[in-house]
């Protein structure tokens, strides 16, 4: 019976252990993309309006580019190695999902631009969309 | 690809996430095998069958002719 619940107990703490350590680093993604976006937002310059170039100071927009780099490229590293095999193939997937997006729409917007009805293509919205499009990919194959 | 995890894991009374945690994966994952929706790789299939004490292809069934 002991045996039982120390074995019980022994799977218990390796799922949260497990857990935390995926949670730990979404956590640290989390509150890096936090800070530069409140850091980003308190120097903005107002005058300049919403999106608008120069509108941050160099120093900010230098260590920003620098920490998203890092941040983005070991959280992803870490990422992969405290996910599961399936949460892998899942997190491939939709990396996949939002490239083809972004390789889908470009020339399909470009080519529309071309002829005149639609405006220039914008790298925000194509970026957005392939946010979009992986976070749906991602809903679809974790939730399904 | 067909499989008895459900099975083979109700017989010894572990939930999924019970399950996944003996094999070092998540719940979902344990859920996403047993329903089909993924197959393991082979270095987690060899898990699963080490842990149950039997061959893969005693949980899993591929579908093909093995004779």
């Amino acid at each position: 019976m002991m045996e039982a619940t120390m074995v019980d107990q022994d799977w218990q703490m390796r799922a949260r252990q497990r857990q935390r350590r995926i949670n730990t680093v979404v956590g640290a993604l989390f509150t890096v993309g936090l800070v530069c976006g409140f850091l980003v937002g308190f120097f903005e310059d107002d005058e300049a309006g919403l999106l608008a170039a120069n509108s941050i100071p160099p120093w900010l927009a230098i260590s920003s580019a620098i920490v998203f780099l890092i941040a983005i490229s070991f959280g992803s590293w870490k990422l992969m190695k405290v996910s599961d095999e399936h949460e892998r193939v899942i997190h491939t997937k939709t990396t996949v999902v939002a490239g083809n997006v972004m390789l889908i729409g470009y020339p399909t917007w470009f080519v529309l631009w071309k002829g005149g009805l639609v405006p220039e293509p914008d790298a925000l919205w194509l970026f957005m969309a392939g946010i979009i499009g992986s976070m749906i990919a991602f809903a679809w194959y974790k939730l399904r | 690809m067909k499989n008895r995890l459900k099975v083979l894991r109700a017989e010894r009374d572990w939930s999924q996430a019970e399950l996944g945690a003996r094999l070092d994966v998540s719940r979902q994952a344990i859920n996403a095998i047993e329903t089909g929706k993924y197959d393991p790789s082979l270095p987690l299939a060899f898990r699963i069958a080490r842990l149950f004490g039997m061959t893969i292809e005693e949980i899993f069934d591929d579908g093909g002719d093995h004779g």
